[in-house]
């Protein structure tokens, strides 16, 4: 299967024409016709020159566009055809990304970023200068302090180094909890995707059959289904985005997390990245299997 | 978009199986470039398979598209450039796999029409 390769330019190909009516020049030559005659026999020989390089134009230019067209018609009437299968697809990569997306924030916000403040422009740096201690330095009296004007501050800590590590256990623990069970879930949409395209790859096999019989390539058909579970998986990655969204906020309300911004972008990023990839993942080894079929036997088996 | 009549179609199908098989079958003795396949294809069918050497490209770009076979710029026996195409080991195992197609359905359709009738 060739998706990267740089492809071939116009000019290489027309060289290849022109080596192949060289080549076929000299044979004629030696076989005895003049050189005239020889070339002019060649040119026959290869047949509509023009023809042959346009159909390579056509080939290379467009192939792709066209492709992608098809593929998404055709992967568009299929979903429209099983609304069970697409439903089930979207259901469990969603609920895999809104549990990957939570607790992923979860255990950024206090394990790798101590300091996700929900208004990074209300934060404060109070420094203080102690005349008895000689210079910077507070007491625990002057925190105690400051904590009580609430008036003032919502909250404050006291911080002798730069960062604060969460020291809070049952937190620390809970996140690195959350975030195992995150991708527990992850595995288990990813396998239940892989098991619901199985069983789909496996109705459509004669349609596969017929679709090769009639000159798709492997590289077409696996193109295809990866297409397919790609479109699935985008609409269940929004659809997790959403579900993402609404339990933060239910979860915000019920636990305080104490000033900590919920809403971070690269845990939806990583999120939505990771469910993108592992849909891929759990495509391809069907899209392979389907690929590899022998479309002759194939159609004699379904009718 | 060129439109293709029913006919180009249909010609279009059975040259794009026929072709694939042939060629494959030429590169299996070695590595060869496209003028020297459409010879062999030539003489080897006793001029029955006569098709224009040019009908041969599509069908070379698309079995090197599908990594059948590979091809590369070199220089023939009598110092001309050339691209020279190798079948690969996929290819070869296409191969065997349509050839047996192949002579299955040859044999079918000889079973079908019975004998040659005596002239």
């Amino acid at each position: 299967m060739r998706f990267f390769t740089k492809p071939r330019t116009h000019d290489d190909f027309a060289a290849e024409i022109q080596a192949h009516i060289d080549l076929e020049t000299d044979r004629r030559v030696a076989e005895g016709l003049s050189p005239g005659d020889a070339r002019a026999a060649a040119v026959r020989a290869f047949g509509n020159i023009a023809h042959a390089q346009e159909r390579f134009f056509e080939a290379s230019r467009w192939t792709w566009l066209e492709q992608l067209v098809q593929d998404v018609r055709y992967a568009w009437r299929v979903m429209r055809h099983s609304p069970a299968f697409v439903a089930t697809a979207v259901f469990t990569l969603a609920v895999g990304l809104a549990l990957v997306t939570v607790a992923f924030t979860i255990f950024n916000a206090y394990v790798l970023r101590p300091f996700a403040i929900r208004d990074p422009d209300g934060l404060h740096q109070i420094v203080w200068h102690s005349r008895d201690d000689g210079g910077q330095g507070f007491r625990w009296r002057d925190y105690g302090q400051l904590r009580e004007r609430t008036e003032i501050f919502s909250a404050v800590i006291g911080e002798d180094a730069r960062f604060v590590s969460s020291k809070s256990r049952p937190l620390l623990a809970a996140s690195w909890v959350g975030s195992v069970l995150g991708v527990i879930a992850l595995v288990l949409s990813v396998s239940g995707l892989y098991g619901v395209l199985t069983y789909t790859l496996s109705q459509r096999m004669k349609e596969i059959g017929i679709r090769m019989a009639l000159g798709a390539t492997a590289a077409a058909v696996v193109r295809l289904v990866l297409r397919q579970s790609t479109r699935i998986a985008g609409i269940g990655a929004c659809a997790g985005v959403a579900i993402s969204f609404a339990m933060l906020e239910i979860l915000s309300a019920v636990v305080r997390f104490r000033e900590i911004s919920l809403v971070n972008v690269s845990a939806f990023a990583v999120g939505t990245i990771l469910v993108l990839a592992a849909a891929t993942l759990a495509a391809y080894q069907p899209a392979r299997r389907a690929s590899r079929v022998d479309p002759a036997q194939m159609l004699r088996t379904e009718t | 978009m060129k439109t293709r009549s029913a006919e180009d179609r249909e010609q279009l199908a059975l040259l794009q199986g026929t072709l694939d098989v042939l060629i494959l079958r030429t590169l299996v003795f070695g590595p060869q470039h496209g003028q020297g396949i459409a010879r062999a294809i030539q003489e080897t069918s006793e001029d029955v398979l006569l098709v224009d050497h040019g009908a041969l490209y599509p069908a070379l770009q698309r079995l090197e598209a599908q990594l059948w076979i590979t091809a590369k710029w070199g220089t023939s026996t009598n110092n001309r450039r050339a691209r020279f195409y190798t079948i690969t080991r996929t290819g070869r195992e296409q191969l065997v796999a349509q050839s047996n197609r192949w002579r299955r359905l040859a044999a079918a359709m000889a079973r079908v029409l019975g004998p040659a009738p005596e002239a």
